[in-house]
């Protein structure tokens, strides 16, 4: 990872809605075959972020800086037919719900057709074949009858095989899944799960995956960017993150979730408050006013997401080197 | 059951709830959805009983049924020693003041057109137990028992955060001084950073007024957290039901086993480790449950004997039930 160039590098991306940037000069890079997961809770823009690497952000939604390049060639510049090109053949994503992002008009095989034919030169029974062989890499057995049915026939989980077979079947060097299991039931994530982890390794695509989840991120993330409105806060590798966070926000989020080994019926380490909305924010650092460390040069002063440790990680923290001590 | 379980508040003997379709046009009615079949458990003074299982397992019905918002097929609810099964008009009435809900969506479970006061204060009103100043006084007093300002009375649910809508929901829970609620997924629409603040606050008001939970959630993370007693629901049966530590220590059914590993744990050292039991299959449609054990179809030790007879809830250790032919 270290000499090879990145696959994705972003720098400084900011999407607005109305006045009010919910993704705000944000940069990372993604490694080669590297699984990165973006956290948060709601409305910290995870979600936005990943729509604009796509250009598919809601209509209210727009990219108003940043540049995004994928293997050094630039996509902030490409129009509507240059970003098509590439969606579901370089980058692909797969979406929380399963169920509505398939059309419900049509059936699994003529989507999958049709996904197939967008960048492939075969005749239908040709990309029929395919589309087959397909649903068998993702284990749905009868893919010969599941070819025929329409979405609300299958279960949510079945259908996410089918969004996973569709974003993968051309092998794209980038692959995006959004809370690809929140809606999913435990045992149905951990068959979804583990298929992601298969089949990313088979093709040896990059991930960015989008939870909230700390497991599923302590599961599958090589890498990890938290983000809190709008901004990241921290950066860093799997087991040094949760080893020990370098941002209060990152340590309360894994702190406030009761997990199967902790101590039952205790009192829960609360983070007091709530998110501010976008565009109240006045300055100073973000999570000034929830933070059990915040100074007045907090209040004062952004924080920048700076290296630590060495350059190993990223905080945005004045008190970085006292969190987690 | 023995000495392991408190005195009991909430009973339920073979409860079952089937749901019938209609009759198609030739005539015929589907086959009956079971959505809860045959389910035998009890809730103790001042317990929490967590009821875990995955989508259409039967949990929130069994929830519905014990609030009598949906009618048992057949079987037996007690309350407090009396028999709760077939109360109407005012006695079912009577009967709310003492047991009362929570649901998954906050957004939802609030009128958005009339003021929150007036929410909360309702149940009051219309069991006649306090009006005006009286019962002004009193929205107040429940609204600073949840963290609130009293002041946002007079205010509307859209002017509240999810975590703050999910107060006023437990604030106007408890106006009636229940002695039981039924929480049907309370913290899984919230944030990670609100729900231990609802956590906290639920388990608080146990210890401060003495109330019984019948916790329903598929987070087993958040139901080890609060339950002392957790029942694990499988295609509307109860499959295990134990001690919470008896229970995530040493599951005795491959199901709850399965639930139990499937869950990622937030530690990449130890979770990267872990023996996972990743089940194949789905969950088979309710409206056609395999015959013999519900779970044999994705059983990972299942036997033939378990696709002829459905194991039944056993004793198998001192308070730990399970239903399976091949644990002991």
């Amino acid at each position: 990872m270290t000499t090879e160039a990145p696959l994705l590098t972003v720098e400084n991306l900011t999407v607005m809605i109305g006045g009010a940037a919910v993704v705000d000069h944000v940069s990372f890079a993604v490694g080669r075959s590297q699984v990165v997961a973006i956290v948060g809770e709601s409305g910290c823009g995870k979600s936005m972020t990943a729509f604009a690497l796509m250009d598919l952000l809601p209509t209210a939604a727009r990219r108003t800086g940043g540049a995004i390049e994928l293997d050094g060639m630039p996509l902030h510049g490409l129009d509507e037919a240059g970003m098509r090109k590439l969606r579901g053949k370089e980058m692909s994503i797969i979406f929380q719900e399963p169920v509505a992002a398939l059309d419900p008009l049509m059936t699994v095989g003529d989507q999958l057709v049709e996904a197939i034919r967008a960048h492939q030169d075969l005749d239908k029974a040709q990309a029929l074949y395919r589309a087959r062989a397909l649903l068998e890499t993702v284990g749905i057995t009868d893919a010969g009858l599941r070819l025929k049915q329409y979405p609300f026939e299958l279960s949510g989980g079945m259908c996410q095989r089918v969004m996973i077979a569709g974003a993968l079947g051309s092998e794209p060097r980038l692959l995006i899944a959004d809370e690809p299991t929140t809606a999913l039931d435990v045992t149905i994530q951990a068959q979804i799960l583990e298929l992601i982890k298969q089949r990313r390794a088979e093709i040896g695509a990059s991930v960015i995956l989008i939870t909230h989840d700390m497991g599923v991120v302590a599961d599958m993330a090589d890498r990890v960017l938290v983000m809190y409105a709008g901004r990241i806060v921290e950066e860093a590798d799997a087991f040094d993150l949760f080893g020990r966070p370098r941002h209060p926000y990152t340590e309360a989020l894994l702190r406030s979730v009761p997990r199967l080994d902790d101590q039952p019926g205790t009192r829960l380490p609360v983070i007091e408050g709530a998110v501010p909305r976008p565009g109240s924010h006045v300055g100073g650092c973000r999570f000034a006013s929830r933070c059990p460390l915040v100074i007045d040069q907090c209040r004062a002063e952004e924080p920048g997401l700076l290296p630590v440790d060495g350059g190993r990680r990223r905080s945005a923290c004045w008190r970085h080197e006292e969190v987690g001590a | 059951m023995t000495t392991l379980v408190p005195e009991e508040l909430l009973g339920l003997t073979g409860l079952a709830v089937h749901f019938t379709g209609r009759r198609n046009w030739r005539g015929n009615r589907p086959p009956p959805v079971r959505a809860v079949d045959g389910v035998t458990f009890s809730v103790g003074k001042q317990e929490t009983l967590g009821l875990v299982g995955e989508s259409g397992c039967g949990k929130s019905t069994l929830g519905n049924a014990v609030l009598r918002l949906v009618h048992p097929t057949a079987g037996q609810i007690r309350f407090d020693g009396r028999d709760v099964t077939r109360l109407d008009g005012e006695e079912l009435r009577d009967l709310r003041r003492d047991v009362q809900m929570i649901f998954q969506d906050p957004y939802s479970a609030l009128n958005p057109k009339i003021r929150v006061g007036e929410s909360i204060g309702e149940p009051l009103l219309a069991h006649g137990i306090a009006q005006g100043k009286a019962l002004d006084d009193q929205v107040s007093e429940l609204l600073g028992l949840v963290g609130l300002p009293p002041e946002r009375a007079s205010r509307y649910p859209h002017e509240f955060s999810g975590g703050q809508r999910q107060r006023l929901v437990i604030a106007r829970a408890l106006a009636l001084k229940p002695r039981l609620i039924v929480c049907d997924e309370p913290v899984s629409a919230l944030d990670v950073s609100i729900r231990s603040q609802i956590l906290n606050l639920l388990m608080e008001f146990q210890q401060k007024l003495g109330l019984s939970y019948l916790f329903i959630s598929h987070d087993l993370s958040v139901v080890r957290h609060i339950s002392h007693r957790v029942a694990v629901m499988y295609l509307g049966r109860v499959v295990e039901l134990a001690p919470r530590d008896n229970l995530f220590q040493e599951p005795l059914h491959p199901y709850t086993e399965a639930l139990i590993s499937a869950i990622p744990l937030p530690d990449p050292v130890a979770q990267r480790q872990r023996k996972r039991i990743i089940l194949k299959g789905e969950l088979p449609k309710p409206t056609a449950p395999p015959p013999g054990c519900p779970f044999h179809t994705r059983c990972p030790i299942a036997q033939p004997m378990c696709r002829e007879k459905v194991p039944p809830l056993e004793e198998k250790r001192p308070g730990h039930w399970a239903a399976c032919h091949l644990r002991s």
